[in-house]
This record gives structure tokens, C-alpha cells and sequence, in this order.
């Protein structure tokens, strides 16, 4: 599986997602509550050992349309992205991950899951009483294995 | 191998190999040093002796060498034979011949025979430097210092095993 449909599935598979709708889309998201986007936004290479072996980390935001009629929804909102915040630190449990260089396939393992600025990100008509948009940034780091020698 | 090397040798294809079986072992058991490592030095630490003479000339020798190479960091993985090895060494406070080893050098770009190549042995004492780490997970670093008695040969990579030379040898 890529990263990307890995931490897509990871996060289907949170039941505080689960239990709200079944589905995150990729690059796009519905103007109507509740809706998941997650948006990949790059791929780095964070460090390579001397046998080839490279850390990577792939970075996506995931947007999450909401309701926000009043405070007591916003506080509800703003809670749901600190626990996901925890769901996906302790989520990694050396998944593999499959990767493709120059049509040579490398196997891999995802090694951390971390977040950063979950927040409410935008309004989407005008007023904070309709369905605001929420972000929060997501950063996959993976580990994968050089071929042969 | 299939891959034929020219040009600039990328790091990979300098291996460095060091025997992980346990003192008074009858078959050494290799494990390849590099994963975690994002440099791995051979320090050379040369011997050099400087002298002047009275016309003002100077005079340097090289007598010998005290090579040295730090594996830094290492994680320790569970069914890693190496591991297994470093961890004796710091559980038992292990000291003289238990610390013994070999190491071997194989040059992968210089293939001698199918699946083998062009490498050099010498014998080496570990030395664990300490055990613990950070977060990112249990660490034992160690140190290698060579001792001498090299010798060239060719490594076959898919057995893991060395065989000296007979008509060859470098000795330190």
C-alpha cells in the first residue's frame, strides 16, 4: 500500500472518523458537514544511511468540514482534532509501505505519525454559525529498504 | 551482482562486515554494519613521525596504524545476532579475549567470481561505549578498533562467508 492511500485508511479506520461518516476523500471535500478531505503536500527525504536505506516523510493536511451553530460545537470540533492528534501517535504499528523509484519497487514500514496546527482554517458562507472547514497537518514518516546490496 | 559499477562508487558498495558469533565460535556469522548509520568512518590514525635535520629538512614517517571506526548510532533490533553479541558484552561486563572479533571490508565493485568479491579481513576488539538512548528506541553504541593480522581475500555475499587468499596478504 503508498503512503498515501496507508494514512488515508489509517484515518477511515479511526473510529472518531468512523463513527461520523465512513469515508475521507483525496484533494477534495464537500461544502456540507461532516466531510473529510486529505490533501497530500509532499514528499521529503529526511536522512540515508550508508546501505541506502532512506527515512522519508510525507506531509497532508486533512481538512474536516463541521458544523458550528455555537461555542459547544466549536469546543466539540476543536476536541475531535486533539484526539486525533493522540489517535495518530499511537496508530503506527510498522505498517508496510510499498514504494515506487524508477519502476523498481522498494517495500518499507511507517515509523511515526505526528500532527501540527489543527485548527479552524476558513468559514463557508461568510459566517461562523454555518460549516466552518477545519485543518489539521499531518506528517508520515517511513522507512524504506534499499534493494539487494 | 548484476549491476556493473563505473564511475563514482556510491557508499553502499563499500560494505562493512563484522562477525557477530560469539568467542571460540567454529563458523564466524556476519552481519552487515549500515542501517541507521548515516556515515560510517574507518579512522585511519596513522602514526606519523616528523623530524628536521639540521640543513632544515624535513622528514616524516609513517610507522604504523591504529584504525578505528565508531558505530554510532546502533539500535538494537531482537533476533539481531549482533545485538546479541553487544548485549553479552554489556550485561556481563565482558573484558579481554571476549571482546575479540573480525571484521571484513568487502569492495563491491570489484567482483571476483560470481558472487563474490574483492574484501579484506582483520581482527578487532568491540568496545560497547554505553547502552540506553533516546525515545527513538534502544541503543548500544560500540566502537571497533583493528588490531592487525589483515588479510585480503574474497567475500561470497550470498553465504556471508570469507576465504582468504592463498598466494596474497597484507599484515599490519
Amino acid at each position: 500500500m503508498k503512503i498515501i492511500e496507508l494514512v488515508k485508511q489509517i484515518i477511515i479506520d479511526c473510529p472518531l472518523v468512523s463513527n461520523l461518516t465512513g469515508e475521507v476523500n483525496i484533494d477534495f471535500t464537500e461544502d456540507k458537514p461532516v466531510c473529510f478531505g486529505l490533501y497530500p503536500t509532499g514528499d521529503q527525504l529526511i536522512k540515508e544511511d550508508i546501505l541506502g536505506n532512506q527515512d522519508r516523510q510525507h506531509n497532508f493536511v486533512l481538512y474536516a468540514v463541521f458544523q458550528s451553530f455555537n461555542d459547544y460545537d466549536r469546543l466539540a470540533n476543536s476536541t475531535f482534532l486533539l484526539d486525533l492528534t493522540y489517535y495518530l501517535e499511537k496508530a503506527v504499528k510498522d505498517q508496510e509501505v510499498e514504494v515506487t523509484i524508477d519502476n523498481h519497487i522498494l517495500h518499507g514500514k511507517l515509523t511515526k505519525l505526528s500532527s501540527a496546527n489543527g485548527m479552524l482554517y476558513g468559514y463557508q458562507e461568510g459566517t461562523l454559525t454555518g460549516p466552518v472547514t477545519y485543518q489539521l497537518q499531518i506528517y508520515a514518516q517511513y522507512h524504506v529498504e534499499s534493494e539487494g546490496l | 551482482m548484476a549491476e556493473t559499477i563505473t564511475g563514482k562508487i556510491k557508499r553502499k558498495y563499500m560494505a562493512h562486515f563484522i562477525d557477530a558469533a560469539a568467542p571460540g565460535a567454529t563458523t564466524p556469522n556476519y552481519v552487515r554494519l549500515g542501517d541507521d548509520l548515516e556515515e560510517f568512518n574507518v579512522e585511519m590514525n596513522a602514526n606519523v613521525e616528523t623530524k628536521r635535520n639540521i640543513l632544515g629538512n624535513s622528514m616524516t614517517t609513517i610507522d604504523g596504524y591504529e584504525p578505528q571506526a565508531s558505530v554510532e548510532p546502533y539500535y538494537a533490533v531482537v533476533g539481531d545476532p549482533l545485538h546479541a553479541r553487544l548485549q553479552k558484552i554489556a550485561d556481563e561486563r565482558l573484558t579481554l579475549d571476549d571482546l575479540k572479533t573480525t571484521v571484513v571490508e568487502v569492495h563491491l565493485w570489484e567482483e571476483d567470481g560470481a558472487g563474490k568479491f574483492v574484501a579484506y579481513k582483520e581482527d578487532a576488539i568491540i568496545e560497547v561505549v554505553s547502552y540506553g538512548g533516546d525515545t527513538t528506541g534502544y541503543q548500544i553504541p560500540f566502537n571497533l578498533h583493528h588490531v592487525g593480522n589483515r588479510v585480503k581475500g574474497v567475500f561470497d555475499v550470498a553465504t556471508r562467508t570469507f576465504t582468504q587468499n592463498t598466494t596474497s596478504g597484507t599484515g599490519k
